[in-house]
């Protein structure tokens, strides 16, 4: 049962949900509020101001020019019935890997995942996988934050607390994806995830990122420069040396109670391999 | 997931399927679950949904300490907080309840004990112990006013790991104790020495398996309310209402016939709904003192305070070339947490006394220590200790046909128990009867096995790690434990009304395993009418006879039991009116479909019949009983407390068993198991309704999947509990299962009225066990083995990273 005296907002813009916020002593924004309710009813979190996005005019996915728009509001489903080519595969991939079934798809904001931080969850490799910017609007105003540098730490990210992220800034220029995460069952939190994005550069041949979710309190960024910019094999010695470049880049792994940081860095050489492997499948279909 | 159920693997494949139930029958008719509809409608209530006038609520303060000290607890604040009742701490409420009565107390058994307040007093001996309560107006009232409540505690030093807490240093959880250890049960026969001596080999293991429960849908819950009449109405998620209603008597010190307790609908008891915790007499004490209606809802985190099953086996084997075991040898380490007054320290008990499983063999020594923690303290846990007995025995069985490269199912059959030799003494149990070859050749048979290793060989070819389980459990069933409130007989009462309709009262009460179906059944076939006329009243302690309720899958054996001897009696009051109606022998009457035939044809309705008995009955020469109703008590014959010559006693009467194979693939990156294929075949004697025993047959297997694989409740190094919700406490999910194939087989029980042996249980510790054996068999051509259960990802992975590289 939520202990506080909660109050609920539902403002019709930014400028005011910021200044809600402000003024909260301890204020949050509800984007589906799938973690954030049952968070305060275990009383894990104590709110008093509750301020949610659905009056925002943040629901929408738009193109703008070379990249993808996507609202705080929007939810998985949204993502998985946008138009086709609007949103890169690897979102709808992601999206239609949550586990929480059509309560959690239909209810739950893509914003809400990356805000929550949490190591063990689908979004935040994603994010900087495709190289997404976090358009942030607080109080004093608007800034832009690339999705590397949002996520600080398990469960923190760079935001204040009269700060509303509004939309997610994804360039468009993803040829091909792959997407693996590994679960302990149907029911778990993802324990590894790993995102590989083959971007189309523009002397013709491929940029490839990869980033590795839930071995690290943060989503990591792994190297891929040598594989180069041609169309690569995932034979032996191209996987030696991911599974080397994903230890060589893993920091401070992350624990809880599903599975300790040693076994993350383990597998997450081979959900990497995966995750190769699916884009290695997707650019030769 | 896909649920199947094989009739070719049935024990008589003649059986028509739609025969009706009844003592003679094996396998019963397919009734629809009497409350089916009404669940699967949502209109089934259960007791967050009893609306009482002016209903208060309680929210309990629990201690974040393991083991501490209570220097003082000040109420103020929270009571000065909105909508706050009244508060309450230990120390108050010393004066209105003693000690919480235990569900059975260990010293019943000679053993030591120690009792429990609602609230802690002195001393808190887990994270998670009640400390105070707060009432108010609304729950999110109470929960506010929590953190109002100052508690004043001196931090002791604790202990959680069970061999800590052998240590002669280690903190004591009872200072009047002078160590950790409640009971050491011990189980021999044999000489189990000469035996290890004499073997071709031995070998040994330790086992471990998990903290887990039994994560029911519904949690509990209790309401309280104090008439003016002085009665209290007691509406709880209950599965023993008579039990509890006699310990809140004696907690509460009002007269018996003043209390009233009403089981709600359970939702799921799996033992966590057994009694003794300490929320029930507290919302007694809360609404005496608030003079209206309480209710207290357990959380899903404070549900996942209870735990059960953490045992370790220092498990040796003796046998001999052609896979004879010869003996058994087990020391158990049983981490039952801080005791507490509920039902789950026997299951150390039953973790021995299920030695030496289904198999004959004739010297063991098997010793099981219950050893105190500062962890919170267990209740019952479907298998109650059996699925720990299962998997300690199974894997050492498979083992040993591993050592002697024999194939599993041989070594089985090679000590299994001929059918001839039953009744079958072991030290602590007479078994009934069984054909457990009869089982093993159909779960073979169902499973596939033979094709199963041949698709192993070639899999193994690949590389790649696919392991087939096979395992074998034993369950004994409807225990009797004299000297405390858990008992392995009970009572019905069967009345018709003049409609010709039907009532039975009975002390056994329903899960939701659908037994209510199952004994309206049994009464319907005796009376020979439609089981849609018979009514079963259940968990009203002021409608129902005393009875024990629903432990030990006893419900059809000694429910339907009872009302088929009462279902007899009032049969006979019947003929007796119908005979001199009809002027025809009553013993020749014939009763089916509704009608009461006579031997030349003439026929009376049922209800016609019953309705002369209360309309015509003295008036009518010779139809001289005016009253169709009757109360009998009834418990099996094979339940045995005085000493036989050896010295040996039986507190289990029945004892279905079941096989089980599976087949798994383990990834060798991440050590995460896949289940592909899932087999099993039941035998609990004679089945009353085949859909009810495979539904409880296929949530037990599930269960023990999940528990094999993925549930745990692991506490960190600060003595805390870490999961507290079902992200963290990981349920088997459709998608986790296979499809899932059952059979069955039919060995009546001699010794129960109805042949009957007990379904509900059964399942859980041969899932468990198969799962083991299957992931192990998996890991084989790696060279090591995964015995720290659940055989989770990264326990499994742990176990690969052993290997030798090659
Ligand atoms: C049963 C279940 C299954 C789940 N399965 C998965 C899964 O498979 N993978 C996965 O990744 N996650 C899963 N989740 C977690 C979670 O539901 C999702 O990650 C979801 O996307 C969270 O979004 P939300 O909009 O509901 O967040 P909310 O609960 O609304 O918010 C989460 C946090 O973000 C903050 N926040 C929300 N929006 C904003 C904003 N615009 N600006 C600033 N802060 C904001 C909130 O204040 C809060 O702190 C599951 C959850 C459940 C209950």
């Amino acid at each position: 049962m939520i202990r506080t005296n909660l109050r609920y907002h539902a403002p019709f813009s930014v400028e005011d949900a910021c200044r809600i916020l402000a003024a909260s002593e301890s204020g949050a924004v509800i984007g589906g509020g799938t973690v954030l309710l049952p968070r305060m009813t275990r009383d894990e979190r104590s709110v008093l101001d509750a301020v949610h996005v659905r009056n925002l005019g943040l629901s929408e996915i738009e193109q703008a020019g070379d990249t993808v728009l996507i609202g705080a509001g929007v939810t998985y489903t949204e993502v998985l019935e946008a138009r086709e080519g609007l949103v890169p595969s690897l979102l709808t991939t992601m999206a239609r890997g949550i586990t929480g079934g059509a309560q959690i798809r239909n209810q739950g904001t893509l914003v809400g995942s990356a805000a929550y931080a949490n190591p063990g969850s689908d979004v935040p490799a994603v994010l900087v996988a495709l190289d997404t910017t976090l358009l942030i609007q607080g109080t004093r105003g608007t800034r832009e934050v690339r999705a590397a540098q949002f996520f600080r730490g398990p469960f923190v990210v760079d935001l204040g607390p009269d700060e509303i992220v509004t939309q997610l800034s994804i360039p468009h220029a993803e040829g091909a994806s792959g997407y693996a995460k590994l679960k302990l069952s149907e029911s778990s939190w993802p324990i590894v995830t790993a995102a590989a994005v083959a971007a189309p550069s523009t002397d013709g041949g491929w940029r490839y990122r990869l980033a590795i979710g839930g071995a690290c309190g943060v989503p990591i960024p792994v190297d891929l420069g040598f594989l180069g910019r041609d169309r690569f094999e995932l034979d032996a010695e191209t996987a030696g040396q991911v599974r080397q470049n994903v230890q060589d880049t893993l920091g401070e792994l992350w624990s809880d109670e599903l599975a300790p940081g040693s076994y993350r860095q383990q597998v997450a050489g081979p959900i990497a391999l995966k995750a190769l492997a699916h884009l290695d499948q997707e650019m030769s279909s | 997931m896909t649920l199947t159920h094989s009739p070719a693997a049935t024990a008589n494949p003649d059986l028509d399927p739609g025969q009706s139930a009844g003592s003679n029958v094996e396998h019963g008719e397919r009734v629809r679950r009497k409350d089916g509809d009404l669940i699967l409608t949502g209109r089934g209530r259960y007791l967050d949904d009893i609306e009482l006038p002016r209903l208060t609520h309680a929210a309990v303060l629990r201690s974040p300490h393991p083991h501490a000290r209570i220097i003082s607890v000040n109420l103020d604040a929270a009571l000065r907080m909105p909508g706050v009742v009244t508060a309450l701490s230990g120390g108050q409420a010393m004066p209105l309840a003693g000690p919480v009565p235990h569900y059975y107390d260990p010293a019943v058994a000679g053993e030591r004990t120690a009792e429990f307040r609602c609230l802690a007093v002195e001393k808190v001996l887990y994270v998670g112990q009640p400390v105070a309560a707060v009432v108010a107006e609304t729950l999110h009232e109470a929960e506010a006013a929590l953190k109002f409540i100052e508690v004043d505690y001196e931090v002791l030093p604790f202990v959680t790991d069970e061999l800590a807490a052998l240590e002669p240093g280690a903190p004591r959880i009872f200072e009047d104790w002078d160590d950790n250890v409640l009971i050491r049960s011990a189980f021999a026969e044999g000489d189990t020495d000469a035996a290890f001596a004499g073997a071709a080999h031995t070998l040994r293991e330790e086992i471990r398996i998990q903290r887990y429960n039994t994560a029911p849908m519904e949690t509990r819950g209790y309401i309280a309310t104090w008439g003016l009449d002085g009665v209290l109405t007691f509406h709880g998620s209950s599965q023993n209402p008579h039990p509890l209603r006699s310990n809140l008597a004696t907690s509460l010190g009002v007269p018996e016939t003043k209390i009233r307790v009403v089981a709600a609908r359970l939702g799921g008891g799996f033992g966590h709904k057994f009694h003794g915790y300490p929320e029930e007499p507290l919302v007694c004490v809360l609404s005496k003192i608030v003079g209206r209606p309480v209710q207290w809802l357990e959380t899903r985190s404070d549900s996942m305070l209870v735990g059960a099953r953490e045992m370790v086996h220092h498990i040796e084997v003796a046998f001999e070339d052609d896979g004879e075991i010869v003996a058994w040898r087990n020391l158990i380490h049983a981490n039952i947490g801080a005791l507490g007054s509920m039902a789950g320290w026997g299951m150390s008990f039953v973790a021995g006394m299920a030695f030496p499983g289904p198999y004959r063999v004739k010297n063991y020594d098997v010793t099981s220590l219950a050893i105190v923690t500062n962890k919170a303290p267990w209740n019952g846990a479907r298998g109650y200790g059996k699925e720990s007995a299962a998997l300690a025995i199974e894997r050492t069985v498979d083992r040993v046909a591993q050592e002697l490269g024999l194939d599993p199912v041989q070594v089985r059959r090679r000590n299994f128990i001929p059918s001839d030799e039953f009744p079958y003494w072991t030290a602590a149990k007479r078994l009934d009867s069984g054909n457990y070859d009869g089982v093993m050749d159909k779960v073979v048979e169902l499973a596939g096995y033979d094709a199963l290793r041949l698709e192993q060989v070639s899999v193994r070819g690949e590389g790649r790690l696919f392991g087939v389980g096979v395992a074998f459990e034993l369950t004994p069933e409807g225990g009797d434990f004299p000297g405390d409130l858990v008992r392995g007989f009970d009572t019905s009462t069967v009345r018709v009304d003049p409609s010709g309709d039907v009532r039975v009262l009975t002390g056994v009460t329903s899960p939701g395993t659908g037994n209510e179906t199952g004994i309206a059944q049994v009464v319907a076939r005796e009376l020979g009418v439609s089981v849609d006329t018979v009514t079963v009243y259940q968990g009203d302690t002021d409608v129902s006879p005393y009875g024990y309720g629903n432990a030990s899958s006893r419900s059809m054996n000694v429910g339907g039991g009872s009302a088929l001897l009462a279902a007899r009696d009032v049969k006979e009051r019947l003929a007796l009116a119908a005979g001199v109606l009809m002027e025809d022998d009553p013993a020749a009457l014939t009763f089916a479909d509704g009608w009461i035939t006579t031997t030349n044809g003439h026929r009376m309705r049922f209800s016609e019949v019953a309705r002369a008995v209360f309309t015509q009955s003295i008036a009518i020469p010779a139809m001289n009983q005016p009253q169709l109703e009757s109360t009998r008590t009834y418990g099996p014959d094979n339940l045995l407390h005085v000493p036989d010559e050896h010295g040996r006693v039986s507190p289990y009467p029945t004892y279905p068993n079941s096989g089980h194979i599976a087949s798994v693939e383990v990834d060798r990156d991440t050590g995460v198991v896949r289940l592909l294929s899932y087999a099993a075949v039941d035998d609990c004697g004679t089945v009353i309704n085949p859909t009810m025993v495979e539904g409880q047959f296929f949530g037990a297997i599930v269960m023990g999947i999940g528990g094999a694989l993925w549930e745990e409740l692991p506490y960190d190094n600060s003595g805390r509990p870490v999961a507290g919700t079902f992200k963290h406490y990981l349920m088997p999910r459709t998608p986790d299962l296979p499809e899932i194939r059952i059979g069955s087989q039919v060995t009546p029980s001699p010794f129960t009225i109805l042949g009957t042996k007990g379904a509900g249980e059964g399942g859980v510790a041969g899932a468990v066990a198969c799962i083991a054996n299957a992931v192990n068999d998996a890991l084989r051509p790696l060279g090591v083995t995964a015995h720290q259960m659940p055989l989770s990802g990264p326990r499994v992975l742990e176990a690969i990273n052993t290997a030798v590289p090659l």
